[in-house]
C-alpha cells in the first residue's frame, strides 16, 4: 500500500512539531526517516499510524485520504520503541494477541492462529520461544517479537519507530541486516525512524533526511551522502570538515578570510583529503600535526591548518605507514574533492 | 551495583559502635513502647479470661449486628471508591489536559478534613434540619442517624484510597502498551480487561484492601452521623466504644482485635504489594535494558 | 479542561473524566462547601462569640500544643528510628519495619482503648508510671503519647526515601576532607533532610489537629481540662448547636488547608532541594 502525506503540518504548544511536510512512499518501499531528536520524525511517523491528527494537511493510504480514520482502521503495524510487549502474555499470546480481539465474526479458528503464530515465529527464529514471557527474552529478541506481533494482523503498513534504539551496538547491527533481508522477503511498505545516519543509509531503499520539522533531502543512500541538497544533510550524514571559501567559474575554492560576494561554505569529508609532504595543486594548504589514532581500519589524523583551523583527515593503514607520520609534523592537506554551498 | 552502593554506605556511616547501639536500642524501644506493646495489648486483654468469654463477647447478637453493618459498609463503598479510583487514575495518567495538578489535589482532599467534620458536614447537608435532609424525610428517606449516613461518611473518608494506588502506578506504566493493543486492533473494553487490568491489578488490589480496613475501622465521621442506635447504626468501631464505656472491657478488646487483625492483613498485603511491584519493575528494567539474557538466534 | 496536542488515540476520557468528576463533587465538594455555606450565614461577630467562649478557647490551645508537643516527639525519633531502619542491620528490622505504618492501618478506636488501658493506673505501663507519681490517662500527657501514636508514621515513611538517596560518597567526602562524624552528620546531612522532616512534622501535626478516636478515650473529656476541638465540634452536635458545631469545623477546615498548602509548598521545596542537590 502507498503512502502519501500531503502539506501536513503539526503544533505541540508553541513548538512546531512539522511545518508542511510532503512526502510519498511507493508499495513495498522500505524507506527511513531520518533526523537529530526533536527534527519531528517520530511526530510524522505517529501521524501516518493515526496516532496523532495533523493541525493541517492529509495522509493518503493507497489514494484514499485516510487523515479521518482511526487507527483500527488504518490496517498499519506499528512496532514501539521500547517493544510495549504485554508482560503478563507469553510471547505466543502476544503474537496473537491482535487476532485473538477480533470480533468472533472476523477471527480465525484457534488451529488458523496458531499456525499463523508458528509461522510467524518461524519468521523472526524465535518458534522455540513461544512460551517464554518478555522479560525471559534479550533485547533484540523482544525487538523480533514485536515485529512479528504487528505483522500479524497482516498490515499493508509496518511503521517502526527507532527499532533499533534500545539495543546495544553489536545486536544493533545484527538485527538491521536481519531486517533488510526480512523486508526483500515479505515486501510489505515499510517506514522507520531513526537517529543513525549508518542505520539508514544500510538499510533503507530511501532515506528522508528531517530538521526542525521539515524535510531536507529525500533520496537513496548514494543521493544523500554524494549528493547533499544542503549543508545540513551533508553534515549530518557523517563527519565533515568545514571551510570558509569562493565560488569561482563554478569551481570552489578554499579562502579562510573569504566574505561577501561569491562567499561559500566548503565541506570535505575527512577521507576525501590526503596529506603530503610537499604541496600539490592549487587547494592544498600547509598544517601540523596535533593527534593521530592509529587504532582501526582507519588512521584518524587530526591537524590544525596554517590559519588555525582543526582539520580531520582519515588516512588507510598503507597511506599512514607510507608516509611515517609523526605528531608535530609540518604537511601539506590536499583536498581531492570539494563541495560547496553558496551562502 | 546496588549492593555495592549499600555496603558502602554501611561502611561511610560506620559510626562508634557505641553510638550505634544507642540508636538502634532507642529506636527498638520507641517502636516497642509505641507500636508493638498497643497491638499486643488489644490481643492479651481480648484473651484475659480465656477463650470462652472472647468467643461469648464475639456471638452477642448487638456485636454480630455490627459486624454485619460493618460489611454492609464495606460492601458499599469498596466497590464505589474502586471504580473511581481507576476512573480518576485513567483519565489522569493517560490523557494530558489542564488542571491537572488541581484535580490530583482535590481527590486528596478527604485527607486533610478531620473525620469528626466529615461527618459533620454530612449532617448539615442531609440532617432533619437541612432542606434536602427535610426533603428526603418527607419523602421517608432517612439518611442521617441511619445506615445510608454511615455508608456516604466512609465513602468520603476512604474516597481517595485506590486512586491514590493507581495513579501514580498508571502513570509510571505508560500508555505504551495501550496503544500497542489498540495499533492491533482491540476495542477500549479488550484493552482495559485485557492490558491495563493485568498490569494494575496488585495495586488495585492494595487499593481496595486499603479502602476495606480504614472503612471497616472508621469511627469518628461515622461516630457523627451514626446516632448510636444500638443493633441498627452501631458499627464495629462504635460498638466497642460502647462496651468500653460500659466497662466491658473483655467484649471490647474482643471485637478490637477482630479489627486488629484486619489490620495486620493490610500491613502484610502493603509488603506483599510492595514485593510485587517491585519484581514488576525488575520486569521493566531487564526490558528496556540494552544486555537482558544472551542473545542466542540473531542471525 | 482540554487537551493539548496528544490525540485520544487511547478511548474513555470523556468517559472517566465525566464520573471522575461527578463523583468528586458529590462526595466531596458539594458537602465541604455546604459547611462554608453554613458558617458564611453567621456573622463574624457570631463566630467570635463562639469562637471566643473560654471553653472554645481552652479547647484550642489545647489541640494545637499537644499535636505540636506530639509532632516534634515524632520529629526527634522519628529521625532516629528512619535513620536505623535504612542503615543499620539488627534482628527483628524487617518486622520494625513492617509495623511502622501500623498506626495507618490499626483503627483509631482500637488504638484508643488500647493506650488507655495501657496507661490507666491499673494497666501495665500506667501502673509503672504511677509509681514514680506520673498520671498519663486521662491528663494532657495521655493525648500526647495518643497523638504521637497516630503520627509516628508520617516523619519515619517520609525520611526514609531521603535518607536511602543520600549518596554514601558525599560522606566520604566530607570524611575525607577531615570532617568529624557529628561534623559530617550537621553540615552535609542534616541540611538534606531537613525539607523532609518539615514535611513529615506537618503532615504529623495535621494528622493530629483532626484525629478524635484515639484521643477521645484517653483524654477523659473534662471541658476546659482535656477537652480536644474535635470533641468539642461532636459535643456541639450532640447538643443540637449546629451553628456553633459549624463555625467551629469550618475554622478548623481552613486552618488544615492551609497546613495542606505549606505541606505543599514544603514538598515542592524538598524537591528543588534534591535538585539541585
Amino acid at each position: 500500500m502507498s503512502i502519501e502525506v500531503r502539506n501536513v503540518s503539526k503544533n505541540f504548544g508553541t513548538f512546531a512539531a512539522l511545518t508542511d511536510v510532503s512526502l510519498t512512499v511507493a508499495t513495498g518501499e522500505l524507506v527511513a526517516l531520518l533526523g537529530p531528536s526533536g527534527s519531528g520524525k517520530t511526530t510524522l511517523l505517529r501521524i501516518i499510524a493515526g496516532m496523532e491528527d495533523p493541525d493541517s494537511g492529509s495522509v493518503l493510504l493507497e489514494g484514499e485520504d485516510a487523515t479521518t480514520q482511526r487507527i483500527q482502521q488504518r490496517k498499519v503495524g506499528f512496532v514501539f520503541q521500547h517493544y510495549a510487549l504485554f508482560r503478563h502474555m507469553t510471547v505466543f499470546d502476544n503474537i496473537a494477541f491482535g487476532l485473538n480481539v477480533r470480533p468472533r465474526g472476523l477471527r480465525p479458528s484457534k488451529e488458523e492462529i496458531r499456525d499463523r503464530v508458528m509461522r510467524l515465529l518461524r519468521l523472526v527464529q524465535l518458534d522455540r520461544m513461544a512460551d517464554r514471557r518478555p522479560a525471559q527474552l534479550s533485547g533484540g529478541q523482544r525487538q523480533r517479537v514485536a515485529l512479528a506481533r504487528a505483522l500479524a494482523v497482516e498490515p499493508k503498513v509496518l511503521l517502526l519507530d527507532e527499532p533499533f534504539g534500545a539495543l546495544d551496538a553489536k545486536v544493533r547491527k545484527e538485527l538491521r541486516r536481519w531486517l533488510r533481508r526480512l523486508h526483500d522477503e515479505i515486501h510489505v511498505t515499510s517506514v522507520f525512524v531513526t537517529h543513525d545516519q549508518e542505520e539508514a543509509l544500510e538499510v533503507a531503499d530511501r532515506v528522508v533526511v528531517m530538521n526542525e520539522g521539515r524535510i531536507e533531502q529525500v533520496g537513496t543512500s548514494e543521493d544523500v551522502y554524494h549528493h547533499p541538497a544542503n549543508p545540513f544533510v551533508y553534515n549530518f550524514l557523517g563527519d565533515v570538515n568545514l571551510f570558509h571559501g569562493r565560488v569561482e567559474n563554478g569551481q570552489p575554492y578554499l579562502h579562510p578570510g573569504a566574505e561577501g560576494e561569491g562567499h561559500a561554505l566548503v565541506f570535505v569529508r575527512p577521507h576525501l583529503l590526503d596529506i603530503q609532504h610537499e604541496p600539490s595543486g592549487e587547494h592544498s594548504f600547509k598544517a601540523r600535526v596535533t593527534h593521530i589514532n592509529p587504532a582501526g581500519p582507519v588512521v584518524k589524523v587530526e591537524l590544525i591548518s596554517e590559519w588555525g583551523q582543526p582539520v580531520q583527515v582519515n588516512l588507510t593503514q598503507e597511506r599512514y605507514r607510507e608516509l611515517r607520520l609523526q605528531k608535530d609534523a609540518s604537511v601539506y592537506v590536499i583536498p581531492r574533492e570539494l563541495k560547496a554551498f553558496i551562502e | 551495583m546496588l549492593s555495592l552502593k549499600k555496603n558502602r554506605a554501611a561502611n561511610a556511616a560506620s559510626q562508634p559502635r557505641l553510638v550505634r547501639r544507642i540508636l538502634i536500642g532507642s529506636t527498638v524501644l520507641f517502636l516497642g513502647l509505641f507500636l508493638l506493646l498497643p497491638l499486643i495489648a488489644v490481643f492479651a486483654y481480648a484473651l484475659e479470661q480465656g477463650g470462652t468469654a472472647y468467643w461469648m463477647a464475639i456471638k452477642q447478637p448487638e456485636a454480630l449486628a455490627a459486624l454485619r453493618l460493618t460489611l454492609m459498609t464495606v460492601a458499599v463503598a469498596a466497590p464505589l471508591n474502586a471504580l473511581f479510583g481507576i476512573a480518576a487514575a485513567w483519565a489522569i495518567a493517560k490523557f494530558e489536559f489542564r488542571g491537572k495538578n488541581i484535580l490530583i489535589t482535590l481527590i486528596d482532599l478527604p485527607f486533610t478534613v478531620s473525620p469528626v467534620i466529615a461527618g459533620a458536614m454530612f449532617v448539615l447537608l442531609f440532617g432533619a434540619r437541612s432542606a434536602m435532609g427535610g426533603w428526603l424525610l418527607d419523602r421517608g428517606i432517612q439518611i442521617i442517624f441511619a445506615p445510608p449516613g454511615i455508608f456516604i461518611a466512609t465513602i468520603f473518608v476512604t474516597f481517595p484510597l485506590v486512586a491514590r494506588e493507581l495513579i501514580p502506578l498508571m502513570q509510571a506504566l505508560g500508555n505504551d502498551d495501550e496503544e500497542a493493543a489498540v495499533s492491533l486492533g482491540a476495542g477500549p473494553l479488550q484493552t482495559f480487561w485485557r492490558i491495563t487490568l493485568p498490569n494494575i491489578r496488585w495495586g488495585l488490589l492494595y487499593g481496595v484492601v486499603l479502602c476495606v480496613a480504614r472503612a471497616m475501622g472508621e469511627f469518628g465521621a461515622v461516630s457523627v452521623v451514626s446516632g448510636h442506635i444500638r443493633g441498627v447504626t452501631n458499627t464495629m468501631p462504635l460498638q466497642i466504644e460502647i462496651l468500653y464505656n460500659e466497662y466491658d472491657y473483655v467484649a471490647a478488646f474482643s471485637v478490637a482485635s477482630l479489627l486488629a487483625l484486619v489490620s495486620l492483613v493490610t500491613l502484610g498485603g502493603k509488603k506483599i504489594f510492595e514485593w510485587k511491584s517491585r519484581q514488576h519493575i525488575i520486569d521493566q528494567s531487564a526490558y528496556s535494558a540494552q544486555g537482558g539474557p544472551v542473545e542466542s538466534t540473531a542471525s | 479542561m482540554k487537551t493539548r496536542g496528544q490525540k485520544r488515540i487511547l478511548p474513555g476520557f470523556g468517559l472517566t473524566m465525566g464520573f471522575t468528576l461527578v463523583y468528586l463533587s458529590l462526595i466531596v465538594l458539594i458537602p465541604l462547601s455546604t459547611l462554608f455555606l453554613k458558617a458564611s450565614s453567621l456573622s463574624l461577630r457570631e463566630i467570635g462569640d463562639i469562637i471566643m467562649t473560654s471553653r472554645s478557647l481552652a479547647a484550642y490551645r489545647l489541640s494545637f500544643g499537644a499535636s505540636f508537643a506530639a509532632a516534634g516527639i515524632n520529629a526527634v525519633f522519628g529521625l532516629i528510628v528512619a535513620w536505623v531502619l535504612v542503615r543499620y542491620k539488627f534482628w527483628g528490622k524487617a518486622l520494625l519495619d513492617g509495623l511502622v505504618d501500623l498506626p495507618f492501618a490499626l483503627p483509631t478506636a482500637v488504638a484508643g482503648i488500647s493506650l488507655t488501658t495501657l496507661y490507666s493506673e491499673k494497666g501495665w505501663l500506667g501502673g509503672v508510671l504511677a509509681e514514680v507519681g506520673i498520671k498519663a490517662a486521662y491528663t494532657r500527657l495521655g493525648i500526647v503519647i495518643a497523638l504521637t501514636f497516630i503520627g509516628l508514621p508520617f516523619v519515619v515513611r517520609t525520611l526514609q526515601p531521603v535518607i536511602r538517596e543520600i549518596d554514601p560518597e558525599v560522606e566520604e567526602a566530607s570524611a575525607g576532607l577531615g570532617a568529624r562524624r557529628w561534623q559530617t552528620f550537621l553540615y552535609v546531612i542534616f541540611p538534606n533532610l531537613l525539607p523532609a522532616l518539615l514535611t513529615g512534622f506537618a503532615l504529623a501535626f495535621a494528622r493530629a489537629l483532626g484525629e478524635y478516636g484515639s484521643v477521645v478515650f484517653i483524654s477523659g473529656n473534662m471541658p476546659n481540662k482535656t477537652e480536644i476541638v474535635p470533641l468539642l465540634i461532636m459535643t456541639k452536635f450532640e447538643e443540637y448547636d449546629y451553628a456553633g458545631a459549624t463555625a467551629i469545623a469550618a475554622s478548623m477546615l481552613v486552618l488544615s488547608f492551609l497546613l495542606l498548602l505549606t505541606i505543599n509548598l514544603l514538598q515542592w521545596w524538598s524537591r528543588r532541594h534534591h535538585a539541585v542537590a
